[in-house]
């Protein structure tokens, strides 16, 4: 049986680094790889074998002060972990896991066994991270070793929790019984505290100092608490290699003790077991539906008009879009709504200039971030229908008219609640006491300007947005168990970065007719407003160009898109 | 054994049609549709009439899915052609697409929609500018009356089934393209659903109905096309093949015919 449980944990964890590795053939895939590997480095592991750096002092010394910091933090979760709530006897399973093995001949030992072999992937990588991230003066064979046996401990308590619960021993009396007794261990540890140990720590551990702390707790008592947990601190951050082997050994057999015990617990795993699945899976698809921009918030508001009969197919995109952001997005517009309000009230309720100046300062800065995050926030457009894009590619209706009649409906909302916010931030500024430098905020030129601009510049950002699920639908939707990784990071960031790039070509040859127009105006017109009006127009219509050359080219690509190459994967 | 020859009108489907008798609902000439190296479905020909059911059965991975997929415009063919009501599928999709509904194996509606605003919205997509009294016809005929207000979230797999069917239904399609319809249903669903999409090839329209129910096939459908690894092995009415495969044996059943039919080796 164990070989069975071993094949499966080895071969799982195998066939997925396979499956993953063998999706980087395709370039876009590649690509994403090397773009979320190249952010772990800088972020994370950069530092690792740079020698000046602070980040790799940051390692823990191997002295017998930190050992003891180690061995209390280790007694503090042991002892706490009995004191959770969580009193059935549920393990998380999959459903597979349910199906092959609850009715399979096996026992309950075995059955536990399984368990905790197929947490020790999970396990393997958390110690290569953590011994990487954190504990960088230790050993990882010592962290490994300590993860294992915590994550035996834990299931442990898990079952004890529950084998007290049918034992009458509930969580409310749990709890106080548990806060005692880390009570009492805690005074008791203090009093045996050596505060000399303490004293001029920040000195010692100064790059060049003497790692070399002492103990932190002294005498027999401190010895007889610490005794376990110490062996623990001993294997993350080990004096010598026979310290480290000695104390891998000692937790080892410490975690086979804690297996004995737990399979000598004898509790009925299975009823709860499934329950415990389920609520998992219903958890994860219910944070799944509850993403920003698809969660039905208000499923009972109408529709805001009919559709006219023998209406065009956009029209009735534009209607299902429009109706799906009132019932998923109406709360974001609500919030918008509030801020404006609450800029206008605080402005015009204040007598300090310098309150108005934030207030003023505020909405602008919204407004002027609004098309980028709202386009996030208000996606009922080609985003929300990927899941569905079968049906959309059955329409009798082209390509290019329904991309554009699917950003419509967001673009309504997104452009109305943007129109608002630079209404609010112009009134607030034309009563704010503007620094000299900023006072063309204020000016009638750059409202006349945002405003005019507004509607295209949204246009433009969702359709950047619309872009990702058609020209790669595998990174807009994904598989449930491909939410993380490498991969993934990289595609958000290949996604964002894309974004801004685009957004910036598309407004580049937009603000090479506003900036020269304005400068005539300014300096050769005397400020002339027609001639700020004509500029803005011309530029807002070579956005909208822009826009129209994009719904054609998404238009196309939709045409094109095959749906079964990377969608199929996804709704399995 | 392959049975390649045109199949006749059915003689019990005399309803008058929306156009020619003569003239093919569905045409499908040489589709062939490759994901790179791997080719799904190869040289795949056929044609339905007006008021004609053609069952494309095949084992798991044959390529049925695949063929339908092209068929309903979804995904365009490697090579080949598809005609619908005489439009080609990718040249004139949009007309093409007008006189057809598709009905995938996996109901997927808007969250967001309720039963009712489902069938407005197709209605309105499809151009039906008389559509209440349709709807509420629909409504009744799948015993969606009650639910008409509720969300997807609200209905079981069964009435999002039934729902998806119906705004299919409600622009009164010329080509119908069914993936496996009866998945979910009740059992008196079948029978109702089985009785609505005969009733709708009596009235005219051309459909095809891919499903591993042989039976059900076998009931419905007039004509069949075994499909195994992306080829087409065996086209003909139901009779036909029987036939071919009792070669004087007495009768078999469609069941019999299938599994006799698609455990030899494909022919070149």
């Amino acid at each position: 049986m164990t070989r069975a449980f071993v094949f499966v944990t080895v071969r799982s964890f195998r066939n997925r680094f396979v499956s993953r590795l063998k999706r980087l053939k395709n370039v876009r895939y590649l690509l994403s790889f090397i773009a979320g590997l190249a952010y772990f480095w800088f972020f994370a592991f950069r530092h690792l074998f740079d020698g000046r750096s602070a980040v790799r002092n940051m390692g823990l010394p191997a002295s017998e002060l930190f050992v003891d910091l180690t061995a209390v933090l280790v007694l503090a979760m042991m002892v706490l972990a009995w004191a959770l709530p969580k009193q059935s006897a549920g393990l998380t399973f999959s459903e597979a896991e349910i199906q092959f093995l609850f009715p399979a001949p096996i026992t309950r030992r075995q059955l536990l066994f399984y368990k905790i072999l197929r947490g020790q992937p999970q396990v393997f990588i958390s110690a290569v991270v953590m011994t990487l991230v954190l504990f960088r003066g230790a050993k990882f064979i010592g962290v490994w070793a300590c993860f294992v046996a915590l994550s035996i401990y834990f299931t442990l308590v898990a079952l004890g929790r529950a084998r007290l619960k049918i034992a009458g021993v509930g969580f409310l009396v749990r709890l106080p019984v548990i806060a005692a007794a880390a009570v009492g261990l805690g005074y008791l540890l203090w009093r045996t505290v050596d505060i000399t140990a303490i004293h001029g720590i920040g000195a010692k551990l100064r790059p060049g100092g003497v790692p070399d702390l002492p103990a932190l707790f002294h005498g027999p008592v401190a010895d007889t608490i610490l005794f376990l947990p110490r062996f623990f601190g001993q294997t993350v951050l080990p004096a010598s290699v026979g310290q480290l082997l000695l104390s891998c050994v000692v937790v080892l057999a410490a975690a086979l003790l804690f297996f004995e015990l737990a399979a000598r617990t004898n509790i009925s795993v299975e009823d709860a077991s499934i329950r415990t699945s389920e609520k998992s899976a219903a958890r994860r698809a219910r944070m799944n539906e509850q993403r920003i921009g698809r969660h039905v918030t208000f499923p009972r508001i109408p529709p805001p008009f009919r559709v006219p009969a023998g209406a065009r197919p956009e029209v009735a995109i534009y209607w299902k879009n429009v109706t799906a952001g009132l019932r998923i997005s109406s709360p974001w517009v609500m919030i918008m709504g509030v801020c404006a309000l609450y800029f206008v009230v605080q402005s015009f309720s204040t007598s300090e200039p310098a309150i108005r100046l934030m207030m003023a300062m505020f909405a602008l800065m919204l407004s002027a971030t609004f098309p980028f995050f709202g386009s996030a926030v208000f996606t009922q457009d080609m985003r929300l229908d990927l899941q569905r894009i079968e049906l959309l590619k059955s329409y009798p209706i082209s390509g290019e008219r329904l991309v554009a009649a699917e950003i419509a409906g967001p673009l309504t909302f997104l452009a109305a609640v943007e129109l608002m916010m630079l209404s609010v931030a112009a009134i607030i500024l034309r009563t704010a006491d503007l620094p000299k430098r900023v006072e063309f905020l204020a000016t009638p030129e750059f409202v006349v300007i945002a405003l005019i601009l507004a509607t295209p510049v949204c246009a433009a950002q969702l359709l950047i947005r619309n872009a990702v699920p058609i020209l790669v639908p595998g990174w807009a939707l994904r598989a449930p168990d491909e939410q993380r990784g490498f991969i993934v990071m990289g595609q958000r960031l290949v996604t964002f970065a894309a974004n801004l790039l685009v957004l910036l070509f598309v407004l580049l040859p937009a603000a090479c007719i506003v900036v020269p127009g304005l400068l005539i105006a300014k300096f050769w017109l005397g400020g002339s407003m027609p001639m700020v009006a004509l500029t803005t127009v011309l530029a807002a219509a070579l956005l909208v160009f822009e826009v129209w050359l994009g719904i054609k080219f998404l238009g196309n690509q939709f045409e094109k898109l095959d749906v079964t190459d990377e969608l199929d994967a996804v709704a399995s | 054994m392959r049975v390649s020859h045109v199949p006749p009108l059915p003689t019990n489907h005399c309803a008058p049609v929306t156009y020619a008798l003569l003239m093919h609902a569905i045409e499908v000439v040489r589709l062939t549709k490759s994901y790179g190296a791997f080719v799904a479905v190869r040289d795949f020909s056929f044609t339905v009439k007006p008021g004609q059911i053609l069952g494309l059965v095949g084992p798991n991975g044959a390529g049925k899915t695949t063929t339908l997929r092209a068929l309903g415009g979804i995904h365009p063919p490697t090579s080949g052609q598809v005609r619908i009501g005489g439009f080609d599928i990718i040249a004139e999709a949009v007309e093409a697409k007008r006189r057809l509904a598709f009905f995938p194996d996996e109901p997927r509606l808007f969250d967001y929609l309720t039963a009712e605003e489902h069938l407005e919205f197709a209605a309105a997509i499809y151009g039906v500018a008389e559509w209440r009294e349709p709807m509420n016809a629909l409504l009744d005929e799948f015993e969606l009356t009650e639910k008409r207000k509720s969300l997807p979230a609200e209905l079981s797999r069964g009435m999002k089934q039934k729902l998806m069917i119906a705004c299919g239904f409600i622009h009164t399609p010329e080509v119908m393209i069914f993936d496996e319809p009866l998945t979910g249903l009740d059992p008196l669903g079948i029978r109702r659903m089985k009785e609505s999409i005969t009733r709708r090839a009596q009235q005219g329209a051309a459909v095809i109905l891919s499903s591993h129910l042989l039976h059900l096939v076998e009931e419905m459908c007039d004509s069949v096309a075994v499909i195994r690894k992306g080829e087409r092995i065996a086209y003909g009415t139901i009779e036909d093949l029987k036939w071919q495969i009792a070669q004087g044996r007495g009768d078999v059943s469609l069941e019999e015919a299938f599994l006799a039919i698609t455990s030899e080796e494909p022919r070149a």
